[in-house]
């Protein structure tokens, strides 16, 4: 598979009051064979394990959240 | 003797064999899933796309690195007893594949799948694959298996086509010390008892020198898939290759092909990749606002996933009973999944003008939503 772009998707918690209490990253949205993929951050995903083989490799950076 | 007074002391146990007993029992013994190829989920053809990827029919995919290109398609063209086959087409030649290029055809098995063969120790049993073939190219092929785990192992085994255009039925057994090895009576010849890789089965088509082993023999270099007595059928765009009847099990016998209804064969290929049809809201699911421009939603699967899947971007909307409709085009990622879930939570943005907590529906607009948890 040929991954061009990967970039951490944050998700947020909210109290009863819809206020922000916590953020944190929950999947990677890649770029995989020219088409967006959510990816989750689990090491027994194909996807995710490539990911993280071409990170570790050097090849490849995942940008942070927005 | 009347037949109420046969019993097991009647019967030598000598007599009982493999060959005599029908494939109407022993059922569950082939380790390839849709090896008849009855199940296509994504379509029923189309041109290989990247290396390593499915996109035809369910559980098999393409190693794909020349400068060739190739189709895959469903095929009516079938030895007796089976509905398609799986036909590859040679579109675009490349006559010269270079050391690091390669065109192969694969299936990758999940690793607990697998632990009946006793990898790992001296008791490890010997695996045979059967299937029937057929090319207009005559010559030697190769099919390799890849064991994973902690240590990869190799072997490349050789098989000749005979006569153009025609289907053979070919036998090949794989004994756990081919090629007086010892890689998988020892200890780093075990599988992992998990849901990751345990074997990549692939049948080759070309392989160039950087992938050539020694036939019918264990090799730690895990890049050995093939020999240099492959044929290069990426030579000709005249070239096809079909496939059929594709069995893997233990023992060294070829049992006849186990064959299974459609929908016991479309549960197993499910475990690693079920879609959605998109269009006009035609399914919507329950969820809640997750702050004003997200929503959790729950998506009922028809059996467990392999493990937390991936999603591709879509199109899709979101309800709720005040009469709010929006749009989104973000990908949905999964919010959560544990092993054996029977349902998938999704998380999904882009949306505006929801409320956090807030009851919603969410479904898709258009394109259809694939759920891919392959190895």
């Amino acid at each position: 598979m040929n991954i061009t772009s990967a970039k951490y998707k944050s998700r947020s918690e909210y109290d009863a009051d819809g206020k922000v209490t916590s953020t944190s990253n929950d999947a990677i949205i890649a770029t995989i064979d020219g088409k967006d993929y959510g990816v989750p951050l689990d090491p027994a995903n194909t996807e995710y394990i490539e990911i993280m083989r071409q990170v570790a490799a050097g090849t490849l950076t995942i940008e942070d959240a927005d | 003797m009347a037949l109420s007074t046969i019993g097991t002391n009647q019967i030598a146990s000598e007599a009982v064999t493999v060959p005599k007993v029908t494939d109407q029992v022993l059922s569950s013994r082939n380790f390839i899933i849709n090896g008849d190829f009855q199940v296509w989920q994504r379509a029923t053809a189309a041109t290989a796309g990247a290396n390593n990827t499915i996109n035809t029919t369910d559980r098999w995919g393409w190693l794909l690195s020349n400068d060739g290109a190739v189709t895959s398609e469903q095929s009516t063209d079938t030895p007796t007893g089976t509905g398609y086959s799986f036909l590859a087409k040679c579109t675009t030649a490349d006559t010269s594949i270079a050391a690091a290029q390669y065109a192969s055809i694969f299936q990758n098995i999940e690793a607990q799948n697998l632990q009946p063969l006793g990898y790992g120790t001296s008791s490890a049993k010997s695996i045979t694959l059967s299937f029937f073939v057929k090319s207009n190219k005559t010559g030697t092929y190769t099919v390799a298996i890849y064991k994973s785990g902690n240590t990869g192992y190799i072997i490349p085994n050789e098989y000749t086509i005979s006569s153009a255009n025609t289907w053979e039925k070919k036998t090949i057994t794989i004994t756990p010390t081919a090629g007086s090895t010892s890689f998988i009576t020892a200890s780093a010849g075990a599988l992992l008892n998990t849901n990751a890789l345990g074997f990549q089965v692939a049948f080759g088509l070309a392989f160039g020198s950087n992938f050539h082993g020694t036939n019918n023999t264990w090799s730690s270099n895990a890049s050995h898939y093939s020999t240099s007595n492959q044929v290069n059928w990426m030579d000709s765009t005249s070239n096809n290759f079909y496939l059929s009847q594709v069995q893997l099990e233990v023992g060294d016998t070829a049992t006849p092909f186990e064959h299974e209804n459609y929908g016991t064969t479309l549960a197993k290929c499910q475990r690693y990749f079920q879609k959605i049809s998109g269009g006009s809201d035609r399914f919507v699911y329950a969820g809640k606002g997750q702050g004003s421009t997200t929503v959790d939603a729950t998506i009922p699967l028809t059996v467990s996933l392999r493990a937390s899947p991936t999603m591709n971007a879509v199109n899709s909307r979101a309800f709720n009973d005040a009469g709010l409709t929006t749009s989104s085009s973000t990908t949905p990622t999964v919010n959560n999944y544990s092993d054996n879930d029977t349902h998938l939570a999704i998380n999904c943005g882009g949306f505006s003008g929801l409320t956090n907590n807030e009851v919603n529906t969410w479904g898709l607009s258009s394109n259809q939503l694939n759920i891919s948890a392959e190895l």
